[in-house]
């Protein structure tokens, strides 16, 4: 055989396998991560619990939209109109709500002004009335009379007012498709955090199952709004990995938004259930192990664990029916951060006044000249979950990462640059992070913060050195020797006094 | 090498790249971004032939605890004893140390109060508590307030027993500003700064009772540690230094309750106890050092 024909046949038997083999070795199918805590549940309840799971949020391929949550799923919603029509019969007069109209012309209307509703037909699902929890197909519909035509025929039409959606879900699963391309790769399936690029990266991505969020205009105890999120997408994170989605349309970033809420729900949910499982009922592998060594009788352990997963359903409900109420609660104007009084004007006076109060509140974190050194850096802090000393000084946020308190010196603001940001950061603090709220402080002051810490990147050194004297000096009056050696950081060593407008000295990076 | 089997070799190497790109835009590869993904719809409400058990205020398995007769309340009346010597800890902060505010955190050295043996070996700060109200129970309204101070960084009281709507007031005995912060399991985030020497103090109400004791936490001053037991009903209690604790009016039955330390958690999941009518009854339980195995 000539080296030609051979290489000819090797070829073909190449791309034999080449073909063979996609099919073989196809990515497996997507799939929710199930939290460490569900896995140590003893086998019946942690089944009984990714069941319910499963039934109420389902997997990546197979959507489950669960009314209950406040997300905007999508599809158009409406309600029969009063029909003359006898049976059996498949049309119906309806009206379209509101908002719906524009979104049913947008999806369904063809090119020729006729209606296309595709081959099989599009989904209707009734939500009231007669036909409630059934599910139809529309495969016409008339402008004139305003009546859908359906592939189903029915004989007793619906009453007036009885509510449907048409193509229920089209949010969710755009929003779906647009994760999977735009956030999975670092936020993972399951809104975990723990995508495959994570490992890569400091800060990590957030992971949304504990319903918390860092940079929202909400106030302390309440949830982050859906005008956050957007910002965050759209503007991305600076200083960190998270970039700026601003070339997204805007229904494109409405479906994301919703679909990490949505996420960010059901990982809450699981969250949630597990506390209960372990805390109150105690149902961990661990502790019933324990329990029996401990002379606890098997059958009341196992009436409990029956207990338990029939209560499965109605729990989730419960925690559900929570979870709903707390995510519209963010939504509500007496949960916005609204400064009482207008920015007050930046001036060094004013500055000032700002880094009085930086200096009463912040250092400990955010340092002496605001570099992020501050002495709580080098203290070790405790787990709260453990009770132990970290391994490691420094703070940790609640995800369990090692963070630092911001450098204010670069002039990164995450959370935004807006004045307005700051102020929102200081108000409301940033409860994950464990940066403490100041929203019992005199709006006026925060002001004054505000304008202080834009302007550290600025600052000329010695600037604020009279002003620091004068707060040392008011303290010293009313005792109090830590402050000693925190003065002496504060006042600039001589070289700093002589350097040109370098924020760089040989003390403290 | 010539011109012909260069463009062999290009050939044979273009054609396995045409082909995988084909592979992978063809066949759509499995999963991702281009999958057919399905939705439907499960109701807000639950059906009614689904729902199991009543429920309680906070969550957690259906049913009231015990079995309550009716012949009328009687009184739990107790102490827990600490078998052994005490351990001798070693205070939190020292006597002048150089602590945040020291004027005020370590004006005296604050006490660690982790493991607390009083005279007679009474174990202070031990939690007894039914972890759901008694079947039938309907709480009344009319709680009066609480005070939880905080004097020399330190919380006042240690171990404080809340009832859910009960107003506790968060007072501030010290000069310097102390965030307390409430780690809650159910309730809604509390984390609110207390001003210096507010003898107002600041409101705290929780909504929902706590499965296990929540600690209060300063994030200004971070040895400073407090516990609340938050109930649904008034069947809890907290030692005093000596160890003795007293639970009234508890309707008559037989109940499982829960024993509760800082130091180890759990002692007891379900310690029943029989409670009859027009008595204190009494109960004793001793807990050797081994039992606060986790110190």
């Amino acid at each position: 055989m000539s080296i030609r024909r051979k290489s000819n046949i090797l070829f073909v038997l190449a791309c034999g396998f080449l073909l063979a083999g996609c099919d073989a070795f196809s990515p497996p199918d997507a799939e929710f991560v199930v939290r460490e805590e569900t896995d140590q549940l003893t086998s019946d309840v942690s089944k009984a619990v990714e069941e319910e799971l499963e039934s109420s949020f389902g997997n990546p391929h197979q959507l489950v939209a669960w009314l209950k949550l406040p997300v905007d799923f999508g599809g158009v919603t409406g309600a029969t109109e009063e029909s003359t029509l006898e049976g059996p019969l498949n049309k119906f007069p309806v009206k379209f709500d509101p908002e719906a109209d524009d979104k049913f012309v947008a999806q369904f209307q063809a090119d020729d002004g006729g209606f296309n509703f595709g081959e099989s037909g599009a989904r209707l699902d009734w939500m009231t009335g007669e036909y409630a929890g059934k599910s139809m197909h529309v495969i016409g519909y008339d402008s004139e009379s305003q009546q859908l035509t359906t592939k189903e025929k029915v004989e007793v039409p619906p009453a007036a007012g009885d509510t449907f959606v048409l193509s229920a879900g089209e949010t969710l699963k755009s929003g779906r498709a647009l994760y999977m391309e735009h956030c999975l790769h670092c936020h993972g399936v399951s809104g975990d955090g723990n995508g495959p690029t994570a490992q890569y990266l400091n800060p990590r991505p957030r992971d949304y199952r504990l319903g918390q969020f860092k940079f929202k205009a909400t106030k302390p105890a309440e949830k982050v709004r859906q005008e956050d999120l957007g910002r965050v997408i759209k503007y991305g994170i600076p200083g960190t990995y998270m970039p700026s989605f601003l070339l997204l349309a805007d229904e494109d970033l409405h479906a994301i938004v919703e679909y990490v809420r949505w996420l960010s729900m059901r990982g809450e949910l699981e969250y949630r259930v597990d506390q209960e499982l372990v805390l109150a009922s105690g149902l961990t592998n661990e502790i019933i192990a324990e329990r029996k060594s401990d002379g606890d009788e098997d059958a009341e352990i196992q009436e409990e664990v029956d207990e338990a997963v029939a209560y499965m359903p109605t729990m989730f409900d419960e925690l559900g029916d929570q979870l709903a109420e707390s995510w519209l609660l963010a939504e509500e104007e007496e949960s916005l951060i609204v400064p009482a009084v207008a920015r007050v004007e930046d001036s060094f006076e004013s500055r000032a006044r700002g880094r009085k109060f930086f200096l009463e509140k912040c250092t400990n974190c955010h340092g002496h000249k605001g570099r992020g050194n501050g002495s709580m850096t080098e203290d070790f802090q405790k787990d709260e979950e453990t009770g132990e000393l970290y391994a490691e000084p420094g703070l940790f946020d609640i995800w369990g990462n090692s963070i630092k308190p911001r450098n204010l010196t670069k002039g990164l603001y995450r959370g935004g640059r807006r004045p307005v940001d700051l102020y929102h950061r200081l108000y409301g603090g940033i409860g994950p992070s464990k940066m403490p709220n100041f929203a019992t402080t005199d709006p006026k002051i925060l002001w004054d913060t505000v304008n202080y810490v834009l302007h550290i990147p600025f600052e000329k050194p010695g600037e604020y050195t009279e002003v620091d004297k004068e707060y040392f000096e008011s303290k010293k009056k009313s005792g109090g020797d830590e402050d000693k050696a925190a003065e002496q950081e504060a006042t600039p060593t001589e070289s700093e006094q002589t350097a040109t407008g370098s924020t760089e000295s040989s003390d403290q990076g | 090498m010539n011109d012909s089997s260069i463009k062999k070799i290009a050939f044979l190497v273009l054609l396995p790249v045409l082909v995988i790109g084909l592979c992978l835009t063809g066949a759509g590869c499995g999963g991702g971004a281009n999958a057919v993904t399905t939705v439907t719809l499960k109701p807000a409400t639950l059906d009614s032939d689904s729902v199991e058990g009543t429920t309680t205020g906070g969550g957690g398995t259906p049913g009231g605890n015990g079995s309550p007769e009716t012949s009328g309340p009687g009184n739990l009346v107790g102490r827990f004893i600490f078998d052994g010597t005490a351990p001798n800890l070693s205070p939190l902060v020292a006597k002048g140390a150089t602590v945040k505010d020291a004027e005020f955190c370590s004006a005296e050295a604050v006490p660690n109060q982790s493991l607390l043996v009083g005279e007679g070996g009474g174990i202070a700060n031990m939690f007894i508590y039914l972890d759901k109200a008694p079947k039938g129970f309907k709480p009344e309204g009319g709680l009066s307030e609480l005070v939880f101070d905080q004097k020399n960084c330190t919380f006042i009281p240690h171990g404080l027993v809340v009832q859910v709507g009960q107003t506790v007031m968060v007072k501030n005995g010290d000069g310097a500003a102390h965030n307390t912060n409430m780690k809650v399991i159910r309730n809604k985030s509390f984390n609110q700064v207390v001003n210096g020497n507010d003898r107002n103090g600041v409101p705290l109400i929780y909504g929902k009772p706590e499965p296990a004791p929540i600690k209060a936490t300063c994030d200004f001053h971070a040895w400073m540690g407090g516990y609340h037991l938050v109930v649904d009903h008034p069947f809890a209690a907290c030692t005093k230094a000596d160890g003795t604790f007293e639970i009234n009016n508890l309707p008559a039955g037989e109940y499982k309750f829960r024993v509760w330390h800082e130091s180890v958690g759990l002692l007891e999941r379900s310690l029943k106890v029989k409670i009859e009518a027009g008595k204190d009854n009494k109960l004793e339980q001793t807990y050797s050092v081994g039992s606060f195995s986790k110190l």
